[in-house]
């Protein structure tokens, strides 16, 4: 076991190092670089051209943009092994910062999304396979089918909307409380999102979870369990169950993985200062560090994730061993 | 001075309809350049609407509510919150900087020498100088306004303002240099201080600004957004860290002390208790990047935010059905007009048939409506938010390019193309920013579209970053041997008048002329005669007759078309001064104030 974690990780290295090179270079290569995309948004026609190419050579010197392409990568790949990730060419803060600062509001909207899906997909799921083609088992697909079909983001903001309209309840967004902070505050605002995304990514697990529950409850020993007299409740929970979720497991971790950086819509559309917001500001502005900061972070936490899902198997399955 | 403005009349008679085609649109100096308005996008708050206190004329907008200030006049208290959806930043030195929402935020922070107490007058009042005089066309002499105070941070700490202090301030502007003698390119404003000969102390309270040559400009450039003074200490302490964007940097003389700042857009700004006259309100808060207008309308709804512009018209209508007689509207048009530039001193564009095809099939009239939804108007080289120099819209629309009768110009465009062998130009590019398409998402292909269907070549439009097409325009890469031309957003308009600008970008002695290359000699008269012109009045004559003769000139390389009016609603219980497209919120301190007498106060989060 330890000695497949060890090797995993390793493993992981060179995935982590092919994915900053490529965004460094795509981030780089970008037509308009951070200097030249400022100045010419803020005044496309120059007031005096013969100015302006100093003007812009100037603030690139100052940011160290004057450089060749690969002599920048060889020194960001040595702040790199010094634990350095830059600094934001716009806030002019180190750009780990922006990710440490956004990292709660992400985290608490994934963690948010992911028991919004658990705890609608796993019942569904159950049900509409033990009770397979009755009315209920088409209910309940109809509904997954819709939340799937219906757009996350068009959902969040109808959502939003809805209950301003109606006044239900007031919806925080320009204060934007951590439950460890506001609690009520923060649930009134996250849980709208968080219904929105948790739907969709619940549908999808209940589908999944349908179709292995039903494969699982035609195996052998499922019959076997009937023919013992088991109860219903022990032969579904116990029994099928248990298997079934291997699959599913898989496509939660997966889901895990890319909600850190998944929520982008939602935090866009409620304003919430997490992770995809600020790496979306940093695309905009083609803030280069912030861009390769952010990847870089979100890159080790999905490598990471999938390495946790592989290791939760064996939990579930004892006849998976990692050698 | 008092200008009775057309489009401010025109504002007050009507409200935007979808239907027309010429949109209205805001007053001609109405509204603050919000905040956080950047080159392109629009904007959003500061400054508004129904007089609150204020000895101005009313306003821009037509309020559908009760705004008026109560009997009981102007309250203090309060906590003002807006948003916006653009923050962007180059430094925090006030003479280096060209960034309009860091200008906004030096309305609050910083006073100039005078500046703008009304754009729709065209009001200069003093800031730091209490009163100004000139005893000659090369001399102006501020008296110090008295009992102004630095805001009391280090290395300031709070001392009381010097004449000393206002000559540092022309002085380096003047030089366009560093404290270690580094000239440096980012003193935008150099030129304008070209004249300046000489600033001297003649005592503590007086300072006097001798000029080699007559410059009736000077008391607007001292008026312009950015002319704000910081302290000789200040600047020798942070020369080297104002691109650090901290509230420690900023040390001004204003109305409010920022006590909070992150690049994102979060800022506090807190009332300057030693400020030489009464502020309102006590603080003000800004959020930072509403991207999302159905959350920025949400917090508006729940009075989370004060303000709110809705860019869709059918938004805004609802809400001012659904909040009858609790929010009022107010209009002004936004600082970006929408437009391109071609260089026209060398083929294909050297034709005049060919870039005038291109000029007269653009539906400019179609144009304010796919993008606005009626909410806009055609513009021409002097766009309207500087009316008082411009034409007015009803004689813009009898030029070609601008008519109602969009038939009669595009068959006369067809025979102006056909005789040109316009043919031979093959497949013609056309440029859009990747933030404009964003914005309007279409607008590329409804404009090939035009043009091809019109013309019969192919007019293809291909995505552009601002910064490769501003490259382009540079390197007189639009037209020049090439068949193309871009549409976007220019730049800002930052001045109430437009005789400068006029002057260094279609005069051909000037550096900014070769970006468009269109020599016009009776232009190059005109606006030398402008720019030497001490009478106003004579000057905004010279500037409509410029105008006229640029659009018979298909725009003499910037061929404008459109301008944006910016909707914004608030809360009644809000009460705000004028709403101009220019920043203005050096004047929220005095102009904005809360009426907790209003019904609407209540439920707002505290």
């Amino acid at each position: 076991m330890r000695t497949y974690v060890i090797r995993r990780a390793l493993i992981n290295i060179p995935v982590i190092w092919l994915v900053c090179t490529m965004v460094f270079f795509a981030a780089n290569v970008l037509p308009g670089d951070f200097v030249a995309q400022r100045i010419a948004l803020q005044n496309p026609i120059s007031d005096n051209p013969q100015l302006q190419e100093q003007q812009l050579n100037a603030i690139r010197k100052q940011l160290g943009l004057d450089k060749p392409i690969l002599e920048r990568y060889v020194l960001y790949l040595r702040d790199l092994l010094r634990g350095d990730l830059g600094e934001s060419y716009e806030t002019r803060r180190p750009a780990i910062e922006g990710f440490i600062e956004g990292l709660p509001y992400t985290i608490q909207l994934s963690v948010m999304v992911l028991i919004i899906a658990v705890i609608t997909s796993i019942p569904i799921g159950v049900i509409s396979a033990i009770r397979q083609d009755t009315i209920i088992d088409y209910v309940l697909r109809v509904i997954a089918i819709t939340a799937l079909a219906a757009p996350n983001f068009w959902v969040a903001t109808m959502l939003l909307l809805y209950i301003v309209r109606y006044d239900l309840w007031t919806v925080e967004l320009t204060r934007h409380p951590l439950l460890w902070e506001d609690p009520v505050a923060s649930f009134k605002l996250f849980i709208i999102p968080a219904i929105a995304g948790g739907l969709a990514t619940g549908a999808t697990v209940m589908r999944l979870l349908r179709s292995t529950m039903l494969e699982v409850l035609r195996q052998d020993y499922i019959r076997t369990a009937w023919a013992k007299g088991l109860r219903e409740r022990v032969v579904v929970m116990r029994h099928a169950l248990k298997n079934a979720l291997i699959p599913v497991v898989t496509v939660i971790g997966l889901s895990v993985a890319t909600l850190i950086s998944g929520n982008v819509v939602f935090e866009y559309i409620f304003n919430i200062p997490g992770v995809g917001n600020r790496v979306l500001r940093a695309i905009n502005a083609r803030d280069v560090p912030v861009l390769q900061a952010f990847v870089l972070l979100l890159a080790t936490s999905v490598v990471f994730v999938n390495l946790a899902v592989d290791l939760l198997y064996g939990v579930l399955d004892p006849r998976i061993r990692y050698s | 001075m008092r200008e009775e403005n057309y489009w401010v009349r025109k504002l007050r008679r009507q409200r935007l309809s979808r239907r027309r085609f010429v949109g209205a649109a805001g007053a001609t100096g109405a509204g603050a350049a919000g905040l956080f308005l950047v080159g392109c996008g629009d904007d959003e708050e500061p400054a508004g609407t129904p007089a609150a206190g204020a000895t101005t004329a009313a306003p821009s907008g037509s309020p559908t509510a009760a705004a008026s200030p109560t009997e009981a006049g102007p309250q203090k208290g309060g906590v003002a919150r807006f948003s916006s959806e653009n923050n962007t930043w180059d430094t925090f030195d006030a003479d280096r900087s060209r960034f309009t929402p860091f200008a906004a935020l030096l309305g609050y922070t910083n006073l100039g020498i005078v500046h703008y107490r009304s754009f729709e007058r065209a009001e200069i009042e003093g800031a730091l100088a209490e009163s100004w005089e000139q005893p000659s066309g090369t001399e102006i002499i501020f008296k110090l306004r008295p009992n102004v105070f630095w805001h009391d941070k280090p290395p300031v700490n709070g001392r009381q303002v010097t004449v000393e202090d206002l000559k540092f301030f022309i002085e380096r502007n003047k030089a366009g240099k560093l404290l270690d003698g580094t000239e440096d390119p980012n003193f935008y404003r150099k030129a304008e201080y070209a004249s300046v000969e000489k600033v001297e102390v003649v005592d503590a309270s007086t300072l006097r600004v001798t000029f080699s040559q007559p410059n009736p400009f000077f008391l607007g450039t001292l008026a312009g957004p950015y002319s704000k003074v910081q302290a000789p200490e200040a600047v020798e302490a942070f020369e080297n860290k104002y691109q650090d964007l901290s509230a420690d940097l900023i040390i001004g003389t204003g109305a409010y002390i920022m006590t909070q700042f992150a690049a994102e857009g979060s800022v506090r700004l807190e009332r300057n208790e030693k400020f030489y006259d009464e502020v309102l309100i006590d603080a003000v808060q800004y959020f930072p990047l509403f991207t999302d207008q159905a959350a920025q309308q949400s917090a508006f709804e729940q009075k989370q935010l004060d303000a709110f512009s809705p860019r869709n018209v059918a938004v805004l209508n609802e809400l001012l059905e659904r909040y009858k007689d609790q929010i009022y509207q107010t209009r002004r048009f936004s600082t970006n007009p929408m437009a391109g530039t071609y260089y026209g001193g060398a083929p294909p564009w050297s034709d005049q048939r060919l870039i005038g095809a291109i000029f007269k099939v653009i539906d400019r009239h179609q144009m304010v409506q796919l993008l606005f939804q009626g909410a806009g108007a055609v513009s021409g080289n002097v766009p309207p938010s500087q009316q008082a120099f411009g034409i007015t819209e009803r004689e813009l629309l009898t030029f070609e390019g601008y008519r109602l009768e969009k038939d009669q110009d595009i068959a006369e465009a067809k025979q102006m193309w056909e005789a040109a062998n316009g043919a031979s130009l093959g497949e013609v590019v056309i440029d859009i920013p990747d933030i404009w398409e964003g914005s309007f998402p279409g607008i590329g292909a409804t404009i090939a579209g035009w043009l091809q269907s019109a013309l019969g070549n192919s007019f293809r439009p291909e995505i552009q970053p601002y910064s490769t097409i501003t490259n382009k325009i540079i390197k007189q890469e639009y037209g020049n041997g090439r068949a193309n031309i871009w549409y976007g957003w220019i730049s800002d308009v930052t001045k109430l008048e437009p005789t400068l600008d006029l002057f260094s970008i279609y005069n051909s002695s000037q550096p900014q002329f070769f970006q468009f290359g269109v020599k016009i000699d009776e232009v190059d008269k005109l606006t030398e005669q402008a720019v030497q012109e001490l009478d106003i009045e004579k000057r905004k004559e010279l500037c409509k007759e410029i105008e006229r003769l640029l659009l018979k000139n298909w725009g003499a390389g910037i061929p404008y078309n459109v301008i944006q009016v910016i909707n914004t609603l608030r809360w009644n219980y809000y009460k705000s001064g004028e709403d101009a497209p220019f920043v203005n919120s050096h004047n929220f301190y005095r102009d904005s104030w809360f009426d907790r007498n209003d019904p609407t106060w209540q439920g707002r989060p505290a």
